[in-house]
């Protein structure tokens, strides 16, 4: 019920005009009327079933999108025992969890296209909705883009209503509230935003209401287009929300304070505020010993400087700052550089093309052709470069280096922006060497500074220094040293935060 | 708008300037990782440079070219007009003087190495008995690069403290201090080999003595903290008898210093009087004759008898330097910093130097014997 007046709230908000002349639609009493204006209304589909049962009585569902076994044991016998009933006493002889009368034809046409059966009884305005809606949907598989060893091996999938059911099984608390929203003009797409009353912070759950609240989209059919419609920053290269196809991980961050958002039809639920440091974290680092999970998330964060500044140092060292080889390494070096013609700067931006190419064409390609890119890739492409004196093996080896520490970073998007970065830097430094890394370096310092989540600063618990939330940050300590709600989430501070604002801008109207 | 102006500035400026970095790209160099500079003809300088050729043949050559000219510059110029590609010094790694070029002065070269960005300061400076270019010419068997091997030369054995560290950071900043002098090692050509021989003494830039390579470890001793050097003594069976017996003359010894520690203290300022406290403490490697250290009282000897020993031979080192006015150690500085208003310029502290008073206290421990590595 509450789901249905945040609809009414959001029709309202938005585009009344048209919303209010479709809300003033009564439903014609007459049988005969009655069906025309639904076909009228959805411009009779082929899936649109239209069954007289008796003289009075007419069901109305579309075809594929209810339960069939429920309407042939359940509604069918029922109507026909009850012969000449109004709405409220088939409503309530229906044996159907959800039953629901409608007066308005639109809002029944809605629900007749999510998957409920409406039944139109001669001579009333109002509608029986019984809603059997059965989703053809793929079967609950273990998540492929976030695997990890330990740990649960299930992953969402498109429905809502199943992916809810995952996350209640996780988390069995009243508490766990559940708003329901529909946005997109065409698509009336339903989302759920999903936060621990009591745990998460109201000035987020505020904020994620009132952005998706004031969406003014024609739609969404993926929650990743949510995300950039609701992002702090659209602009900028850094995901500021999580996208997790994992349950556990989605339950743990609703614990930890933070607010979910599952949308229909997506694989992928939201969480935020998020900040930079834990799209570098793994569900499974809190699976595994501690000692183990730190130096796996120290591995991950080296990683993440090795893939950046790696091959651009190598472009520097070798352009302009030549002094700074070690002497054993000069000689290797520089023979395996003697015969490449093209200067280093084109020299890697040839290799790190090959790699990108190699992993898109990966990506794109059916599984089965898939692992032939790979051999391709790695053996013709690879030995092939060196032995045409086309790049160096030194080179070589920095590249698939970085291309494999890119690909160590547990989130997808993230990794993508890792592997990204660099090509930028590559250019600065071949132009500048050494000065071009640190400008590049000190651009990105400054832009993740400037990032917020939510309005939650980008970097912490580094900037601002939250020395409790380091225990969980890059490495990862005892489970009884984790503050399992960190000053991220906070309720206390950030509802304090938040109370402040709102009194001193109260002051400023009274003023 | 404005925001888009600046950043369409800033993108043309940045796309300019990237015309003002000079590329070195490491193929299209040659490396130049040893120079030896010597006395030519009428106040020239001859400067031997070996230079690393990278050809795309797999392999690497060494060339070595020779050139006189007035300035170092002006040999580089001369060499450059020689070699396939520019040359480059950021990978020189040892600088080698000429002992005569040394005895007239290096001063102005050390100065013209330390302002050249180009090249480290933890280069290797050293002197040459005879010529620099004889010794780099000379074709060596097995030695294929001589750049590099004269730096590993240098470099292993000041790591383990068999020579008094050289580098040209180091011997800038005793070079530009008025108060004090610095060493170089002595390399000299032995055949098919090059060894080092010795140290030379310094006095403002003019190399004006030299002392045996036995001796580098006393030099150590005194200037540094002695960690991993290895120290033989001879004792003269005198000294310590009648505890300990011995077959000749004399109880050779070799120790290991474990930790040392040697402090320079001004006792008497107006009476220019200083104190040389050394503390040594060492492992006993290997004796000339079977000695049973565990008897305290034997151990009780050996050390006194080290002790007078090292004390000795500091005083004769100390003796020596002050005769060459040649203060390596640092007594300069160490008064220059411990007396309020020294005032010191370089003659009056060689005045002073050669005055000084000098007492010397060496501390020997031998906390631990038979086993080493």
């Amino acid at each position: 019920m509450f789901g249905m007046k945040k609809i009414r709230k959001i029709n309202k908000s938005n585009d009344s005009s048209a919303k209010t002349e479709a809300k003033h639609i009564k439903i014609p009493s007459s049988k005969v009327e009655f069906i025309e204006k639904l076909k009228e209304i959805t411009h009779s589909p082929a899936d649109l079933m239209i069954k007289e049962i008796s003289d009075t009585i007419t069901i109305i569902y579309v075809d594929f999108l209810i339960d069939v076994n429920t309407l042939n044991e359940q509604i069918l016998p029922t109507l026909e025992k009850t012969d000449c009933a109004t709405p409220r006493i088939i409503k309530e002889s229906l044996l159907v969890a959800e039953v629901d009368l409608g007066s308005e034809l639109n809002k029944c046409v809605l629900e007749m296209l999510i998957g409920a059966v409406l039944i139109h009884v001669e001579g009333n305005s109002e509608l029986v909705i019984a809603k059997i809606s059965a989703y053809q949907t793929r079967s609950l598989t273990t998540p492929e883009n976030e695997s990890q060893v330990i740990g649960s091996q299930i992953g969402f999938n498109e429905s809502l209503a199943t992916n809810i059911s995952l996350i209640r099984r996780y988390i069995t608390n009243p508490n766990l509230s559940n708003e329901k929203y529909v946005i997109g003009k065409e698509t009336n797409t339903s989302l759920s935003v999903l936060y621990i009353k009591g745990i998460a912070s109201e000035e987020y759950v505020n904020t994620v209401r009132q952005r998706i609240i004031d969406l003014d989209v024609s739609d969404i059919l993926d929650s990743a287009i949510l995300t950039e419609l609701i992002d702090d920053n659209s602009l900028t290269i850094f995901p500021q929300m999580l996208l997790t196809e994992r349950p556990d991980r989605f339950c743990d961050g609703l614990l930890s304070g933070k607010v979910g958002i599952v949308v229909n039809g997506s694989s992928m639920a939201i969480l935020c505020p998020y900040t930079f440091f834990e799209f570098f974290q793994s569900r499974e680092d809190q699976n595994l010993r501690w000692p183990i999970a730190t130096f796996l998330r120290l591995l991950r964060f080296s990683a993440i400087l090795i893939s950046i500044f790696f091959t651009p140092i190598y472009v520097a060292t070798l352009t302009f700052h030549y002094e700074v080889i070690p002497q054993p390494l000069l000689v290797p070096l520089s023979e395996s550089r003697a015969i490449v013609p093209f200067p280093p700067i084109i020299e890697a931006l040839f290799l790190e093309l090959i790699i990108e190419l190699l992993r898109e064409a990966g990506a794109r390609l059916p599984t089965k052709v898939g692992q032939t890119i790979g051999i391709v890739g790695g053996i013709v492409l690879g030995t092939a470069a060196v032995q045409a004196g086309i790049t160096s093996n030194i080179l070589i080896i920095i590249i698939a280096l970085c291309a494999l520490s890119a690909f160590t970073t547990p989130n997808y998007v993230m990794g993508n922006v890792i592997r990204i970065l660099r090509f930028p830097i590559i250019f600065l430094a071949g132009f500048w060497g050494f000065y071009g890394i640190m400008f590049a370096f000190c651009l990105l310092i400054i832009h993740l500074l400037r990032q917020s989540s939510l309005g939650a600063p980008y970097l912490q618990p580094f900037y601002p220094p939250r020395w409790k939330d380091m225990a969980d940050s890059v490495i990862r300590l005892p489970l009884p040293f984790i503050n399992r709600q960190p000053i991220l989430t906070s309720r206390k501070v950030n509802d304090k935060a938040s109370n402040n604002n709102s009194s001193n801008e109260e002051k400023m109207k009274q003023s | 708008m404005r925001k888009i102006k600046l950043i369409l500035i800033l993108l043309i400026c940045c796309s300019l300037i990237t015309g003002c970095a000079e590329t070195k790209i490491l193929e299209r160099i040659s490396l130049v990782t040893l120079i030896g500079y010597d006395n030519g003809d009428e106040d020239k300088v001859t400067a031997t440079t070996v230079v690393r050729q990278i050809n795309p043949e797999f392999e690497s050559r060494v060339e070595t070219q020779t050139e006189t000219e007035a300035t170092s510059k002006g040999t580089r110029i001369k060499v450059d007009m020689k070699t396939a590609k520019k040359l480059a010094a950021g990978q020189l790694r040892v600088v080698l003087y000429g002992e005569e070029l040394a005895k007239q002065g290096i001063e102005e070269s050390i100065q013209t190495l330390l302002s050249n960005s180009e090249i480290s300061t933890s280069v290797y400076l050293a002197v040459v008995r005879g010529e620099s270019k004889t010794l780099i010419e000379q074709n060596y068997e097995g030695i294929s690069d001589i750049g590099q091997h004269l730096y590993n030369l240098i470099d292993h054995n000041i790591e383990q403290q068999q020579l008094i560290s050289s580098t040209l950071h180091e011997i800038g900043r005793d070079n530009q201090s008025k108060v004090r002098n610095f060493a170089l090692p002595i390399l000299k050509k032995e055949g098919q080999f090059i060894g080092i021989t010795g140290t030379a003494f310094f006095n403002k830039g003019k190399m004006v003595g030299e002392l045996p390579s036995s001796d580098i470890s006393y030099l150590v001793l005194i200037c540094d903290s002695f960690k991993s050097g290895t120290l033989e003594l001879s004792l003269d069976s005198e000294s310590i008898s009648p505890t300990v017996e011995t077959k000749g003359d004399t109880l050779n010894l070799a120790v290991d210093s474990i930790k040392s520690k040697s402090i320079i203290k001004v006792t008497d300022a107006k009476k220019n009087e200083f104190d040389l406290n050394i503390l040594l403490k060492c492992r006993l490697l290997e004796t000339s004759n079977k000695i049973d250290i565990s008897d305290p009282k034997v151990n009780k000897t050996i050390e006194k008898a080290m002790n007078e020993k090292i004390e000795s031979e500091i005083s004769r080192i100390i003796k020596y330097t002050k005769e060459i006015e040649s203060d390596i150690f640092g007594f300069g500085e160490e008064y220059r910093s411990q007396v309020r208003g020294a005032n010191l310029t370089e003659e009056k502290w060689m005045e002073m130097y050669k005055k000084m008073k000098l007492n010397i206290n060496v501390d020997v421990e031998i906390i631990r014997n038979g086993v080493y590595e």
